[in-house]
């Protein structure tokens, strides 16, 4: 068996859940300020759902970040860390 | 949109608001309790058209207890598989779109089965150089190969998102 590719997933990560907490909401609160269920929140938060360019605006805009504050590739935070 | 459109549009969203909201169900959105109603149901598919090959009425009994499965099902996933797309959000329409993917090829794979089975019979009769294809079926049977088909296409969309979802 070769290795499992990488899922769009697995490269990303998020701050969802630090930029939430920070502001005092609830996976529910948020939920409710973009429009999606709170189930999809705790998907979004763990890292096993990567969201639509829209979402992902709407997640920034809500939590008053911007989107590369919000989410980044995890090469790049390797790459970063390696400089 | 007419005000009856509109009243029951209303009803609609207050119906579905509150599904996504409940959670007095969560005993059937545990991993255990979903991989148990999956299960549940193929046994009683098998055992609905089972008994209704050997008789006409106590098919009813695995019948009902299908039915019974398939509202657990949708209570399970949230009707996830039934909604119409306004009322999901991107992940569980994503979610849905693959579902039912999985839950044609599965279908595909038990009509395919069948109609090799019918093949396979028409050839052994050719072979007893049999003139015509006689299939004589009790009201019983009729209703073990209706259910054959019906149930899977009632209960697969649910069945295949209950299970996915058990494994995340």
């Amino acid at each position: 068996m070769g290795r499992k590719p990488a899922t769009e997933e697995d490269l990303i990560l998020n701050h969802i859940e630090d930029n939430r907490t920070r502001l005092g909401w609830s996976r529910q609160e948020l939920a409710d300020r973009v429009g999606v269920h709170y189930q999809t929140m705790g998907y979004l938060e763990r890292g096993e759902y990567s969201p639509s360019l829209v979402l992902a605006l709407r997640l920034a805009q809500a939590l008053g970040v911007t989107i590369e504050q919000l989410f980044s590739l995890k090469e790049e935070t390797n790459h970063e860390s390696k400089e | 949109m007419s005000p009856k459109n509109e009243k029951q549009e209303a009803a609609l969203e207050k119906r579905v608001a509150t599904l996504m909201a409940d959670t007095s169900w969560n005993w059937t959105r545990t991993t255990l309790a979903r991989r148990a109603l999956v299960i549940l149901g193929v046994l009683c598919w098998v055992a609905t058209c089972t008994v209704f090959v050997w008789s006409d009425i106590w098919g009813v009994i695995p019948l009902a207890l299908c039915f019974a499965v398939y509202l657990l099902l949708r209570v399970s996933v949230r009707s996830i598989a039934d909604l119409p797309d306004r009322f999901l959000d991107e992940r569980q329409l994503k979610l849905r779109n693959r579902t039912y993917l999985q839950a044609y090829q599965l279908i595909g794979g038990v009509v395919s089965v069948m109609a090799l089975a019918l093949l396979l019979f028409t050839i052994s009769q050719d072979f007893q150089k049999a003139d015509s294809y006689r299939f004589d079926l009790s009201f019983g049977q009729v209703e073990a190969v209706v259910w054959f088909f019906f149930i899977p296409m009632l209960l697969l969309p649910s069945a295949v998102l209950t299970w996915d979802e058990a494994g995340r």
